[in-house]
């Protein structure tokens, strides 16, 4: 087994999947949950502390994923294999790099939110909607960090899908077979 | 032996990113986050409503999961490359969706002792002194269950990147002699 390159393909996959999985539990249930609380300044705090706890993980998951992806794809192109392969490796590159902006825009608007008031205690309506208290700026930090989140689930969403793909090609490929024994 | 289909394969790692990272979210961002709430009902309402909301999107995500592994070909495929990963994925994937559900489980448990499942606690895993005893049992047991969840998903992760960097064992004689 290459260790090196078996190392890195582990560390790609568990940060991909701790990113997906968990801007996921992010949007779909922490979000529309916060409206169990009655305080609205409550509501903003748990959300700007939740969501700023998780990016420190998804931040470095992300990272660690096209960390591993970059220097390997330097070496193998997909033209190894076919041409399809070759296009879906330059799909993944401008995803990442798409995630990347995305990710880093939605991580400085949310510390900007969080800003907003003294704890991030921000009034909101829900994770997604801002309340008839929350002040102006807020509301439109408080909507883009959301349109950055989904835009973020669906390339992340679309890595990982793409990721399967060519893991499937490669291990169906004999001419990569043969060029992957050099790998480190 | 069937052929592992892209779908399937697709729906598996997508089913278990979901599980796994969601499962990451809850513990290490939620679940220690709602004990800033002052008022401990409340923390338990949150809680109970996350997490219900969670499961609903996770119980597709695991039986996609599952079932790719188990009928989408997935570990068929697994089988031929790394005949004892395989085995250790199962018994993981076994241990990682027992775990959950009695995370489950313990959840509703815990929900249904209060009204609107406004079960008071210190936080996502620790009771509070005002926690009904019925409910503080519960919720110790879920720390157990969702950090075994969490580990087992972590180690599936792992060895399912594993088998897919595996070679396929060499099955024919004289491939066994060719790759020998």
């Amino acid at each position: 087994m290459r260790t090196l390159s078996t190392a890195a393909w582990v560390a790609h996959n568990l940060g991909l999947a701790a990113c997906f999985g968990g801007l996921l539990f992010g949007k779909a249930a922490l979000n529309p949950s916060l409206n169990a609380i009655d305080s609205e300044a409550d509501r903003g705090k748990i959300l700007n502390t939740a969501w700023n706890r998780y990016n420190a993980v998804n931040v470095a998951s992300f990272a660690t994923a096209a960390i591993t992806w970059f220097p390997g794809r330097l070496g193998l192109s997909g033209k190894e294999i076919d041409q399809q392969t070759r296009n879906l490796v330059l799909a993944k590159d401008v995803l990442f790099a798409v995630g990347a902006l995305t990710g880093l825009a939605s991580v400085i608007q949310g510390r900007a939110l969080t800003g907003q008031a003294p704890d991030g205690a921000v009034p909101i309506e829900s994770g997604t909607t801002p309340a008839a208290t929350t002040p102006e700026k807020a509301a439109g930090l408080l909507r883009s960090v959301n349109q950055l989140g989904n835009l973020n689930i669906g390339v992340t969403g679309a890595i990982l899908g793409i990721t399967t793909i060519l893991s499937m090609k490669a291990t169906e490929s004999a001419r990569f077979s043969a060029v992957s024994r050099f790998l480190p | 032996m069937k052929k592992s289909s892209r779908t399937g394969k697709v729906a598996h790692d997508l089913g278990l990113s979901t599980w796994f990272g969601g499962t990451l979210f809850g513990q290490v961002s939620l679940n220690p986050t709602v004990s800033t709430i002052g008022d401990e009902r409340e923390r338990g309402r949150v809680l109970n409503e996350a997490w219900a909301r969670f499961q609903a999107a996770n119980l597709p995500a695991m039986l996609s999961t599952l079932l790719g592994w188990r009928l989408g070909g997935v570990r068929d495929d697994a089988q031929l490359r790394a005949p004892g990963l395989t085995r250790a994925k199962d018994l993981l994937l076994g241990g990682a969706a027992f775990n959950t559900a009695a995370s489950a489980l313990l959840g509703a448990s815990t929900a249904a002792v209060s009204r609107g499942g406004a079960t008071p606690v210190r936080s996502g895993t620790k009771p509070s002194p005002r926690t009904p005893p019925e409910a503080a049992l519960a919720v110790r047991l879920l720390r157990v269950t969702g950090n075994g969840s969490l580990a087992l998903l972590a180690a599936t992760v792992v060895v399912s990147a594993l088998i897919e960097a595996a070679e396929p064992e060499p099955r024919g004689l004289l491939s066994r002699l060719l790759s020998g």
